[in-house]
């Protein structure tokens, strides 16, 4: 939550583009592994 | 006998790009007012929200944040074509992994039968439904603004007192991402990760308050 602070933060401040994609795909990448993370049980559901 | 090249030039109309620039604040807006809603059912209803439930806030805020820089860029001034179309990229790409959280915690909940859901709901639907549904209408939303990046690039008004309103907006919304910075710290306490099924604040009981 405080990587999105910093990422919102850059971004408000209009620094360089590469430094507000940079920390937010950091961002997208840790969320993923964080949604990865507390998933542990397997879902029974047939498609 | 001279060989002429000519490039189309996309036809910008005002009104659109005005119509643009405060669709984008309404964007945020409209995201501030679900940060909110979730906050006000955690604080005043009481429910801790569960890890998925937080992990769905960080999307939502994932995909605020372009949507705040090409505001911002345009109250600057700086904003252009290409950098505008990377935002509304950006956006979609974090609505969707939002999404597939939401849906992976709809299908946790429909899976077994008598499982009645996480928490309370609202208007008959529970918060990842909702949660689901905002993540749909981001990108169907961001679609419609790509689709008419020709006409409109967002152009941020000239009078002072609407650019002020856009700017409280911008606000408003790194506030909510600082309520959530500490409200998280309250439910985590000196941990790294939530636990499961959070039942009251560990920053307290680990202070002893």
């Amino acid at each position: 939550m405080i990587l999105l602070l910093v990422t919102a933060g850059v971004a408000y401040k209009g620094m360089a583009r590469r430094w507000v994609i940079i920390l937010w795909a950091v961002s997208l990448v840790a969320m993923l592994c964080m949604f990865k993370y507390h998933v542990t049980s397997k879902l029974h559901l047939n498609f | 006998m001279s060989s002429q090249v000519t490039v189309a030039e996309p036809i910008e109309s005002h009104r659109w790009s005005t119509t643009a620039f405060w669709g984008m604040v309404a964007f945020i807006l409209a995201y501030c007012f679900v940060l909110l809603g979730a906050f006000s059912i955690q604080f005043l209803q009481g429910e801790f929200p569960c890890p998925l439930c937080m992990v769905q806030r960080y999307a939502m805020i994932l995909a605020t944040i372009p949507i705040m820089w090409i505001v911002a860029d345009s109250l600057r001034g700086t904003l252009t074509r290409s950098r505008y179309a990377q935002g509304l990229g950006m956006a979609i790409v974090a609505s969707v992994a939002g999404s597939l959280e939401s849906t992976r915690q709809i299908l946790l909940h429909i899976a077994n039968k008598k499982d009645p859901g996480y928490g309370s709901a609202v208007l008959g639907l529970h918060l990842y439904t909702w949660a689901w549904i905002t993540f749909m209408t981001v990108i169907l939303f961001c679609s419609v603004a790509v689709a008419m990046i020709g006409i409109a690039v967002p152009a941020a008004p000239k009078t002072a007192r609407l650019r002020r309103i856009a700017r409280c907006i911008l606000w408003l919304f790194l506030a909510l991402i600082v309520a959530n910075v500490i409200a998280i710290f309250c439910l985590e306490g000196f941990s790294s990760v939530l636990p499961d099924d959070p039942s009251h604040y560990r920053l307290f009981q680990e202070l002893g308050w």
